[in-house]
């Protein structure tokens, strides 16, 4: 994935700063689907399209994983002594702090997240 | 993703450069954890060729560090990008381990 954003954010002129953003939330997002998405070992899609516009860039993902609103994830609590950090929960609040726009619905069985990063 | 290590003064040093993600963490997390185990309770981690990091680097940076603990040892950081730092920033992770801007502010 990081080389076709790479391939993407060059043909598009996206600068490093936007595309480490863009790459760190879908990241995120793909390890969480493919860690917790799903019961069996079977082979599943997940969909992902990038798009460019004028002054964003939008990204959708869809997958038919178990049902999973990343906009309910509680924000992690990063005050805590080094003892009791715990790491879970830290890459979807990583995509909230980067995006700009989320938004996410249930449909048909699919999760399908709808992602805008302005530039 | 690479390593390479060295000691200098109070410190053994490791190297990465790369990318620290879902695929190499397990790999960054068998270095460390030999680093760990050999003793070593200074450790810099020089960052100056790591090009990305997600959660799952974070992961292992914190259970090296909570493990060093234990020892009274401590995991320093140097030389971070500016994309890489404010993933640190945004984690909290700027409390929890010692940063140094370069490697010589590190070993001064």
């Amino acid at each position: 994935m990081a080389e076709e954003l790479q391939q993407f954010g060059s043909e598009n002129n996206l600068s490093n700063d936007v595309l480490f953003d863009i790459n760190l939330s879908l990241d995120e997002l793909v390890t969480n689907i493919i860690s917790y998405g799903f019961e069996d070992e079977d082979e599943h899609l997940i969909f992902i399209s990038i798009n460019k516009f004028q002054n964003s860039i939008e990204m959708l993902l869809e997958d038919e994983g178990k049902e999973f609103n990343p906009l309910d994830e509680e924000t992690p609590d990063l005050g805590k002594p080094i003892e009791e950090r715990e790491i879970g929960g830290l890459g979807i609040y990583f995509v909230r702090k980067k995006m700009n726009e989320i938004s996410y619905e249930r449909n048909n069985g699919k999760n399908i997240l709808r992602l805008v990063k302005n530039i | 993703m690479q390593f390479s290590e060295e000691r200098t003064g109070k410190f053994y040093v490791l190297n990465v450069s790369g990318r620290l993600d879902a695929s190499t963490s397990s790999s960054f997390e068998e270095k460390l954890t030999s680093i760990i185990d050999s003793g070593e309770k200074n450790i810099l981690i020089n960052f100056k060729e790591l090009d990305y990091i997600s959660s799952m680097g974070l992961r292992v940076l914190l259970q090296a560090a909570k493990k060093v603990k234990v020892s009274q040892g401590s995991i320093s950081l140097c030389e971070m990008k500016d994309n890489i730092l404010e993933v640190f920033d945004i984690a909290g992770f700027t409390q929890v381990f010692q940063i140094y801007k370069t490697y010589n502010d590190a070993v001064a």
